[in-house]
């Protein structure tokens, strides 16, 4: 009895160091960038919401055709924990600024700037787009590679399943 | 169907102006057991040719003629083109090059080498790139060197935050190589792994960005402005890229 209550205390204690560790060690906490009006964005701030983190260029014509769903996505989980943040990597401010312009969807949701591109050795992104999903201790629950329709059931469900507490 | 290929491809070439002299010519290769089929570019008016270049498809889009070749065949070079997938019954896929026979594909290198002077050089697109790899260990072709358009010589296809591995035959690459990099691609964020293990074989290895493009664009059906005018002069990219294989050579 005693031997499975010191077990049970055991488990009990890694889990939550666990916990706490993965939020303190994420990558996504440690990311600061400028979005397209020059003003530095730090991830660290949206500690306790799900985070849909996308890599993503404006030659990438795959990236930007999940752009509108992505929106829709982001209009879907209004008021909820969820933040979808771009991360345009390897391209300078005006590059991405004149992309916006011509783009037919207002995107809401934050575009930053990785002008050299540290986050594509960070996150080991070979192609794009690619995306990221963080559960809001900032752990890392699923990688998804190349583009998706994100407004549709499959990609809805990760995300309300990421949100349930 | 061979000889319609043919015929149509002798017509395209008859009627454009632009490649007036070069005959592309569907043939085949016959090492041991395997017939290698290929497509061939020169230029009939050339007395002798400056040299070969073995030039490997990547694993996507259909084996058709490249204008790029077309080029360079007029410009004093003989291009051969192998269909190493129809040649070993493998799918056009990413897996597939790690599946073709090397002694094959050596013995082919020597096969199509006209005489013991003509230099020979590989150009591998993508995961061409693997095939040329593996080719270039083949000491009695004398390879003068590999130009890697985009290289992917990966093991299996990355998966980030996953340590990568390289194809074997990428740490012994003993031949000067020369990288075209697209800057328009997430591979240029990943070049210094690819040049360190090209060089673990003792390998001279030298990149070159090209500005506005895309990975493959001189192949690509999305091909942009930027792009249809690059690959309008892309042959001159891959002159240039011999004439640095040959001062590696000299080093």
């Amino acid at each position: 009895m005693k031997n499975k209550l010191l077990t049970l205390c055991f488990s009990l204690a890694l889990m939550l160091t666990s916990g706490v560790a993965s939020a303190t060690n994420s990558p996504l906490y440690g990311l600061s960038f400028p979005n397209v009006d020059q003003q530095e964005i730090n991830l660290s701030q949206y500690k306790g919401k799900v985070v849909l983190l996308n890599f993503w260029a404006t030659w990438c014509p795959p990236c930007i055709k999940e752009m509108p769903s992505m929106q829709r996505l982001q209009e879907k989980f209004e008021g909820q924990d969820f933040e979808i943040v771009a991360i345009s990597a390897g391209e300078t401010q005006t590059a991405v600024e004149s992309f916006l312009m011509e783009l037919d969807t207002e995107l809401t949701f934050s575009i930053l700037l990785d002008e050299k591109g540290r986050t594509f050795n960070e996150f080991g992104v070979r192609g794009l787009p690619t995306s990221f999903l963080f559960d809001r201790k900032g752990k890392l629950i699923k990688v998804i590679s190349g583009s998706r329709e994100w407004d549709e059931d499959r990609e809805v469900n990760m995300i309300e399943a990421a949100l349930k507490p | 169907m061979r000889h319609l290929l043919l015929l149509c491809l002798l017509a395209a070439t008859l009627f454009s102006p632009g490649y007036a002299h070069v005959l592309v010519e569907e043939d085949s290769a016959q090492i041991g057991e395997t017939e290698i089929p290929f497509l061939r570019y020169r230029d009939t008016t050339a007395p002798n040719s400056k040299g070969v270049l073995l030039w490997y498809e990547p694993h996507y889009g259909d084996f058709k003629a490249q204008p790029v070749a077309r080029r360079l065949a007029e410009h004093g070079f003989i291009v051969i083109q192998p269909n190493w997938f129809e040649a070993f019954f493998l799918p056009r896929s990413y897996a597939s090059f790690g599946e073709m026979d090397d002694q094959v594909m050596n013995d082919f290198v020597v096969h199509m080498k006209p005489n013991q002077s003509t230099p020979v050089y590989l150009i591998g697109a993508s995961r061409g790139a693997v095939a040329a790899l593996k080719t270039q260990t083949s000491r009695n072709a004398q390879i003068r060197g590999l130009i890697a358009l985009n290289p992917s010589i990966y093991k299996q296809k990355p998966e980030p935050f996953q340590p990568v591995t390289f194809v074997d035959a990428a740490a012994h690459c003993s031949v000067p190589v020369v990288i075209l990099q697209p800057k328009q691609s997430t591979r240029i964020w990943w070049m210094n792994e690819v040049e360190k293990i090209l060089t673990t074989g003792g390998a001279k290895v030298r990149s070159v960005f090209l500005e506005n493009v895309r990975d493959g664009f001189w192949q690509r059906p999305d091909i942009t402005q930027a792009e249809v005018a690059r690959k309008a002069v892309f042959h001159q990219d891959i002159i240039a890229a011999i004439n640095t294989l040959e001062t590696l050579n000299e080093e």
